[in-house]
């Protein structure tokens, strides 16, 4: 999944880049206002980080331009404000969480995951489809009862497309999932996990859609 | 508040019924003296007029005369006596002793007749041979004074007892804003800081009333600063916390050997800008207080408070020899935060001028940084704020040091676009003057 930091502490933005790309999110981090939100209109995210208090405005900006654009985005909010009506003016504002400072990696990685839940419409932490299960916490893949291994970027592939089973998911979104900006990527990156995938799931479960994407369905 | 109304009532009944006291005895020693005087005047005035009747012969005494018929009788104030000059008593009236009323001599005497004192005056008509005595009893005129003081004193006994209640109630009645005062005070919450406003009761309270809201505008004003540095310092301290814990998590967890010395590193990264930003905490919350006393400034060397934070190669000192008028422990302060700051944006070249000299003397720090844009010029000093783009290490404590510890001082701090490129910060109104002795220039 695709993560958005925006926090203007370098220590802090690291901490939440590597921690959560542990977790098996894709993450980009920005530090400005402005660069958090040319980055939400270039490109799709799942998920943004949003500390408050940004060197160059509020970062409850960023949270109306998401909303007032109707993205399908989850937003929480990570603020040293932590007093109730913070908390409360953050919520009514749009986020879908308010973590005070300092906060639990793991219970940042549990409430992105929840978020992410809500966003989707379903209640329980696996995804399934036909006969595989997902944990998306332990990044862990079953059929039936047997282990299944995947790579990490194989996981994030098979995640994206059982989020919405019967979504479409473009070449382009998958790869975005996939990888930072920073990263290198082959051009057939994406068609090479596929394969992959393919070849331990059988060539039924993931479609082609021809000129169009990757379906389950 | 009722030991105020005591004590009023005290002072005024104390002070009443000694004024009250001093014209009763007043009246008392004037009224006696009157009654006296009239009283005598009576008795000379009827001594004389029997005399002059006997003397004109209208009248002869008789010892004894039988009276025609009942005399009417009247209230039996005065008796009179006529006596021969051989000592012989030819008449006297019908309550008088018969035993002489006066020794034998002209004008006043008293004596004591059958235990009753008399006043007498005497005539003596030696042509004639008498010697007329009229007399009055002094019980009778004791009696008279003491009906006419009493009947003064006893109402000024009862006029006190009434001026006392009187008294008592007036000072209630011109204490009553005081007890308003004392009732709107105690009855207020212990952490209510609003203004009074208008005294009760009139304008007599009304600058104790004013100096009060003064106060606690004043009070209102510190906590209400304390609050917000709390909460800022609170808000400040939260972030870099919350690094070194998900630093410190992912050191914990991770298998993977770089990533935990990245986040070690980190960790140390984040552990001194903390401490940074504690040291500049503390400084600002002692810079806060008060404004520095004349006497604890010297005139200390400018250039040195400069050159003792360590070899800057960037840092160009002013050619003269500065000493500027300053607190030096605090000015050491405002150089230290300056350079500190001027250290992190100068590219090459960090320069401490001083202009003019005296009170209105300017002393700045320029770089050639990448400057500040002019809207953030304005929040520069500020506590926490960071330019946009500035490296992270900063506490944003910095200038704002600078800026109340210059303040302190009595002068001000300027922030302004520098001809180098970079920022400039001015010191203004801090006394400067060109040391006396002087090193020796490099052109002499």
């Amino acid at each position: 999944m695709r993560l958005l930091i925006v926090e203007d502490d370098p220590v802090l933005s690291d901490g939440l880049q590597v921690g959560l790309t542990a977790c098996g999110w894709t993450v980009e981090a920005m530090t400005r206002l402005e660069d958090a939100l040319a980055a939400l209109e270039s490109s799709a995210f799942d998920a943004v980080v949003l500390d408050l208090n940004l060197p160059d405005g509020d970062g409850l900006q960023v949270l109306r331009f998401v909303r007032e654009r109707d993205m399908d985005v989850g937003v929480v909010i990570l603020s040293a404000r932590d007093e109730s009506r913070d908390r409360i003016g953050g919520l009514d504002a749009g986020a879908d969480d308010y973590v005070g400072k300092p906060f639990d990696l793991d219970e940042l990685a549990a409430r992105l995951r929840a978020v992410r839940r809500r966003l989707l419409g379903r209640s329980r932490p696996a995804l399934t489809h036909k006969d595989i299960t997902l944990d998306p916490k332990a990044r862990l893949a079953w059929r039936g009862e047997q282990d299944l291994p995947l790579s990490r970027r194989e996981f994030a592939i098979l995640e994206a497309l059982m989020e919405r089973p019967s979504a479409v998911q473009s070449r382009n979104q998958l790869e975005e999932r996939l990888y930072g900006w920073q990263e290198e990527i082959g051009s057939n990156a994406v068609e090479v996990h596929v394969h992959h995938l393919r070849a331990k799931l059988g060539s039924a479960f993931i479609r082609t859609v021809r000129g169009v994407g990757y379906t389950l369905q | 508040m009722t030991s105020i109304r005591l004590r009023l009532f005290a002072i005024l009944a104390l002070v009443t019924a000694l004024v009250w006291g001093a014209a009763v005895v007043w009246v008392e020693i004037h009224t006696r003296h009157e009654v006296q005087r009239v009283l005598d005047r009576r008795l000379m005035e009827s001594a004389r007029m029997v005399s002059s009747l006997m003397r004109t012969g209208e009248m002869t005494p008789v010892v004894n005369p039988v009276l025609p018929g009942p005399v009417p009788t009247y209230e039996r104030q005065l008796s009179c006596q006529i006596w021969t000059v051989n000592g012989e008593l030819i008449a006297r009236s019908q309550n008088a002793p018969a035993e002489s009323l006066a020794p034998d001599e002209d004008g006043f005497s008293e004596r004591v007749i059958e235990g009753e004192r008399w006043r007498v005056y005497t005539v003596h008509m030696p042509d004639d041979g008498y010697r007329v005595m009229v007399g009055d009893s002094l019980t009778i005129r004791e009696h008279l004074i003491s009906s006419v003081v009493t009947g003064l004193i006893g109402p000024a006994v009862l006029g006190l007892a009434a001026l006392g209640v009187l008294i008592w109630w007036s000072v209630g009645a011109g204490l009553r804003p005081i007890r308003q005062m004392t009732r709107i005070l105690t009855e207020r919450d212990a952490d209510d800081l609003s203004p009074i406003g208008v005294a009760p009761g009139g304008s007599d309270l009304q600058p104790f009333v004013q100096s009060l809201d003064a106060l606690m505008d004043r009070v209102r004003a510190a906590r209400l600063r304390e609050t917000e540095f709390t909460a800022a310092a609170a808000h400040e301290l939260r972030t870099p916390l919350a690094g070194l814990r998900i630093q410190a998590q992912i050191a914990a967890a991770t298998g993977d050997e770089p990533t935990r010395r990245h986040a070690l590193e980190q960790i140390q990264v984040s552990v001194d800008r903390t401490a940074r930003l504690v040291t500049g905490l503390l400084a600002l919350a002692r810079e806060d207080v008060t404004a520095i006393d004349d006497r604890e400034k010297r005139w200390t060397g400018l250039a040195a408070h400069f050159e003792a934070l360590g070899a800057e190669p960037r840092l160009q000192l002013p050619d003269a020899d500065v000493e500027v008028f300053a607190d030096p422990d605090r000015f050491s302060l405002v150089a230290a935060n300056l350079l500190a700051n001027a250290r992190q944006f100068a590219r090459s070249r960090i320069s401490l001028s001083v202009q003019g000299e005296g009170p209105f003397a300017v002393i700045a720090v320029d770089d050639d940084g990448p400057g500040v844009t002019t809207a953030d010029l304005e929040r520069l000093g500020q506590r926490f704020f960071r330019p946009s783009g500035s490296p992270g290490g900063g506490s944003g404590l910095g200038l704002s040091i600078v800026v109340s510890a210059v303040k302190a001082h009595g002068g001000a701090v300027r922030f302004a676009p520098s001809a180098m490129g970079g920022l400039r910060v001015e010191l203004h109104g801090l006394a400067v003057r060109r040391r006396l002795s002087g090193r020796v220039s490099d052109d002499s």
